[in-house]
């Protein structure tokens, strides 16, 4: 049985349909990944999750409990970190922890056995003294988590966990994503940055409150029907300007150095060559690339309506 | 039984000791209140500034005016020979009170043919003229009745039946009428009641407006349990501001303290939780703090300050507004206060108030705990 | 032409140092990226260089006008999108543009074209009328970026300038910004996604108020990482992370969500290397495939160096 089921989730703020219809099956151990930019409805479909704010439709259910029916039996199982500072600032590090293992009840004989454990994962150790707000944007992140799985919850929800800290802390932050996924935990987490849909072991690309598609991110790949190369032209614009002739081409847009281009299968690059030579564009190499998260995002977005 | 209260109070002390800002409201504000208060707010009136113009000139119209000039009440400020220079006195302000005595004065009371001494006040403050008065009617009284003994004593008649009259009237349990002692236990319940609510109804809405709300609420902590739990270190406070202002009030305003002290921080511990509970409500209710302050502001300030009795007797309002102040639980407070304080009044006498109190307190609670959804 | 040249820029408050002895310098046309986290001193550097923010040492030239002497001059001449939104939410399209007009002083007879021309290159013709309130993420960008460049700017700073905004809005900034720069202006860029750092021309590498480095995204993928990445699928990438643990020539292997991505020491020969190996200890099924390093990679690894070094010389790290 899943660990997480969402079923037909729908919730309207004023006239904006923040989420419209979201089915969502999470397993124990799993890392479900919810991809899109602001506005997409991540942070609303989680706060839903959690039952913090309560659905206008659909139901929402978790360790076989109901969300709506039994509220506090739910969140004894799960943890939540929402997207901006929710720890006190004031408190410092041993302090935040130990307040919220108060919450959980957590038992004091546990407890160090416990705290030990996540200092160990978070490296906080020598901090446990400071207070939280004088943290580093990672080590706050990192914190936070700890916190959360002080009472070793089932579920965990992260809105956009790894969002404007050092690439150092993020790698460290997935590291201790992973084990506890090992251990069992599911994991719902929300991000912005398409290249994290990667880490994930499934993931929603969401965008306007539903998903666009919804799989492992290895199959959204091999499964994108389109193929992507980038050519390295000195002159982009008239590069471009070529391509946009180019029926096979979709579409190309310039990044720092090189021309992104995405055709239609089975294009190939000589073609590519072909086209921009024939215009009279300089190429130095166009080679084949693997396709991006942003440029299925890309794409599907632009099929939408 | 388990219960997370404990945790959510010892979260609540540690904010509030690493916060100087509410540390200095909690305790600095109360004590600088009552020392403005006690200092500035006086109903006595003092060196009230007389002019006398005496036209008699006689051993009897100079004893007049000594009367008045030996009490404290007033200051003679001018003497003048004619009556018609006493408005322009007023006038300017050299005095606040003229009085005219005519000629004749002493030969028309010895043949007990009543004489008129015309005092003149300066009613632009009305209070102060109303005062003065009393007061002027007073020393004349009293100056009276020493007339007849003195009459009675020289006609060799015995005066006995006439009891002795001190020149001060006599209020029964406030015999100097300081107004600090009627002031200051009223003050205790104001100031108890706008810091209390003060203090407790920016603590939802800051953590709400800081962010630790959203992930407080997704614990499976209960809503009485944080609002109680925020409640306690507050009561705390709003105790020893209890203390700390009587304590003022009698060692520097030499305020009684006729009654029993457990009864007192018996009764201020209600009150005090009606207090937080208003402020829990704001709390609850407001989006803001900006707003949860405003609340608190009109809804116990402003009351406690002007429909209490702090300042103005009850008695002595429009019956429409006597209603209101049923709603005021500082009027309750004050009650109590000055019932222990100056009273020295037993438990069973304050069984009415402190009933009132506990309602209001039980209601506004549940209010805010009802009120309160954890929920975005 | 150097559009921007700073000399150890620093910028303390209090015993915080945000920007720590930060030298670089700008080409006029290009577009320049300031990477890095939260934090790093990105937005405290571009309000020094705008004459927001007095430095607390260090000198800056920027188009031509020195920080210290002529900042005034400077604000005449570059045009500045902050990190927060800061126009009018309740002035329309046109109003925020016509008000930012008057502020840079644009001459009367030039004003209407400049804003039409403003509404062309922002896409905004049509929503001239809309209240600002009302209008999307990437489209209130797009507004922001076109009162920035209303008076012709030959150099134009953006703070994090697309920020949580959808991928294809952000593909179209990006254009306008290729589109800026084919006019001759330069462009200078904030940010913390590392994907939006490849559009730039050139990156410097920001951590904790230090310049960790500075190149072109291709120089730092291919030079600054001193190896070669490979992924690893197949066995589960915990396993493959375990049996790589310890081994001298696995500079890094770390999990990547079903895939193991591993660093190794030499050339491209380390490929078959690393198969053996990992056939060795017990996972022959194990697919090795040589893939291309990621800017992120090489972040990591000049972060890395940088906590080494004052770990050394006895500071304090992260």
């Amino acid at each position: 049985m899943a660990l997480l089921e969402a079923r037909n989730i729908e919730k309207r703020f004023a006239d904006v349909q923040a989420v419209a219809g979201v089915d969502l099956d999470v397993e124990p151990g799993e890392i479900f990944g919810l991809v899109g930019p602001d506005g997409a409805g991540k942070t609303t479909t989680l706060r839903l999750l959690v039952g913090v704010l309560d659905p206008d439709q659909g139901h929402i259910v978790v360790d076989g409990l109901r969300v709506d029916k039994k509220p506090e039996e739910v969140r004894e199982r799960l943890g939540y970190m929402p997207q901006q500072y929710s720890l006190y600032g004031d408190l410092t590090v041993a302090e935040n922890l130990s307040f919220f293992a108060d919450m959980y009840f957590v038992p004091r004989a546990e407890r160090k056995e416990r705290l030990a454990r996540l200092y160990r994962f978070s490296r906080l150790e020598p901090y446990r003294k400071r207070p939280a707000g004088k943290l580093s944007g990672g080590m706050y992140k990192k914190l936070a988590l700890s916190c959360n799985m002080i009472h070793s919850p089932k579920l965990l929800l992260l809105d956009e966990p790894t969002t404007g800290v050092d690439p150092l802390s993020r790698r460290e932050l997935w590291d201790i994503l992973y084990a506890f996924a090992a251990e069992g935990v599911a994991i719902v987490l929300s991000t912005p940055y398409m290249d994290e849909a990667e880490r994930c072991h499934r993931v929603g690309l969401m965008s306007r409150g539903r998903f666009l598609v919804t799989d492992r991110p290895q199959v959204i790949l091999e499964r994108f029907p389109e193929e992507m190369f980038e050519a390295l032209v000195p002159d982009v614009q008239a590069a471009r300007a070529a391509l946009r002739k180019t029926e096979s081409v979709l579409r190309s847009y310039p990044s720092g150095e090189v021309l992104k281009i995405a055709c239609r299968p089975a294009t190939g690059s000589e073609a590519i060559r072909q086209a921009l030579t024939e215009a009279q564009v300089s190429v130095v190499q166009v080679e084949r690339v693997r396709p991006t998260f942003e440029d299925v995002f890309l794409s599907t977005e632009a099929r939408e309506p | 039984m388990r219960t997370r209260i404990p945790a959510v109070a010892r979260k609540e002390l540690l904010h509030i000791l690493r916060d100087w800002r509410t540390l200095s409201m909690a305790f600095v504000l109360p004590m600088a209140l009552i020392l403005i208060f006690g200092y500035a707010i006086t109903f006595d009136i003092r060196d009230l500034r007389l002019a006398v113009a005496d036209e008699d000139g006689t051993r009897a119209s100079r004893e007049l005016v000594e009367r008045f000039a030996a009490s404290r009440y007033f200051k003679l400020v001018a003497k003048v020979p004619h009556a018609e220079e006493l408005p322009g006195l007023l006038d300017d302000g050299t005095a606040q009170i003229a009085m005219a005595i005519p000629e004749r004065f002493a030969e028309n009371l010895e043949r007990w043919e009543g004489d008129t001494v015309q005092v003149l006040f300066d009613g632009s403050e009305s209070n102060t003229a109303t005062i003065a008065a009393g007061y002027v009617d007073t020393i004349f009284a009293a100056r009276n009745i020493s007339a007849v003994k003195d009459l009675l004593a020289r006609a060799g008649l015995p005066s006995a039946g006439i009891p002795p009259i001190d020149t001060r009237v006599r209020v029964w349990f406030n015999p100097e009428l300081e107004s600090t002692q009627t002031i200051v236990p009223g003050l205790v319940a104001v100031i108890m009641m706008v810091v209390a609510a003060l203090l407790t109804s920016l603590t939802v809405v800051r953590e709400r407006e800081l962010g630790s709300l959203e992930g407080l609420i997704a614990t499976p902590v209960r809503k009485h349990e944080i609002l109680i739990g925020k409640m306690l270190p507050y009561l705390l406070i709003a105790l020893s501001d209890c203390v700390i202002v009587t304590l003022l009030g009698v060692v520097v305003f030499d305020v009684p303290f006729a009654g029993s002290i457990v009864l007192f921080l018996a009764t201020a511990l209600v009150f005090a939780v009606a207090g937080l509970s208003i402020g829990l409500v704001a709390s609850v209710v407001a989006s803001n703090q900006l707003l949860a302050n405003q609340i608190v502001v009109l809804t116990t300030m402003l009351p406690s300050m002007l429909l209490s009795g702090f300042l103005f007797p009850v008695k002595s309002m429009p019956e429409w507004v006597q209603a209101i102040t049923y709603a005021v639980p500082a009027r309750y407070f004050i009650t109590i206060c000055r019932g222990i304080l100056l009273k020295a009044q037993p438990a069973v006498d304050l069984v009415r108030p402190t009933l009132f109190l506990i309602l209001f307190g039980t209601v506004l609670l549940t209010l805010a705990i009802t009120r309160f959804r954890k929920k975005l | 032409m150097i559009a921007v040249k700073a000399e150890g820029l620093v910028k303390r408050f209090g015993p915080f140092t945000a920007v720590d002895h930060v030298s670089f310098e700008v080409a006029q046309g290009s577009i320049f990226g300031f990477l890095g986290p939260n934090g790093a001193g990105k937005t405290t550097t571009i309000r020094m260089l705008c004459g927001l923010l007095a430095p607390t040492e260090g000198r800056a030239t920027v188009v031509g006008f020195d920080l210290a002497r002529e900042a005034d001059r400077i604000k005449e001449n570059i045009g500045y999108m902050s990190q927060k939104f800061s126009l009018y939410a309740d002035l329309t399209v046109k109003q925020n543009l016509e008000f930012y007009a008057g502020i840079y002083r644009i001459p009367l007879r030039k004003r209407a074209g400049r804003i039409d021309l403003a509404l062309r290159i922002a896409g905004l013709r049509g929503l001239e009328h809309r209240l600002t309130a009302t209008l999307a993420g990437g489209i209130k960008q797009r507004l922001a970026l076109g009162a920035a460049i209303l008076h012709e700017p030959r150099l134009i700073f953006l703070d994090e300038p697309t920020a949580g905004v959808d991928p294809a809005s952000r593909r179209d900034f990006w254009d306008l910004i290729a589109e800026l720069r084919s006019q001759g202006a330069t462009v200078f860029v904030t940010t913390h996604y590392m994907d939006e750092a490849e559009h730039c021309d050139r990156l410097i590498l920001i951590y904790s108020g230090r310049k960790i480095a500075e190149a072109s995204p291709r120089e730092l993928v291919t030079n600054v990482l001193e190896g070669s990445m490979f992924e690893v699928t197949g066995p589960p990438p915990a396993e493959v992370v375990r049996s790589l643990q310890g081994k001298p020539f696995v500079k890094n292997a770390q999990i990547f969500g079903s895939v193991a991505r591993v660093l190794t020491e030499d050339g491209p020969e380390s490929a078959g290397r690393l198969e053996q190996n990992l056939s060795e200890t017990g996972l022959p099924e194990a697919r090795v495939r040589p893939v291309r390093p990621r800017l992120e990679d090489a972040f990591i690894h000049l972060i890395e160096r940088e906590d080494a070094l004052i770990a050394d010389s006895g500071g304090r790290t992260r």
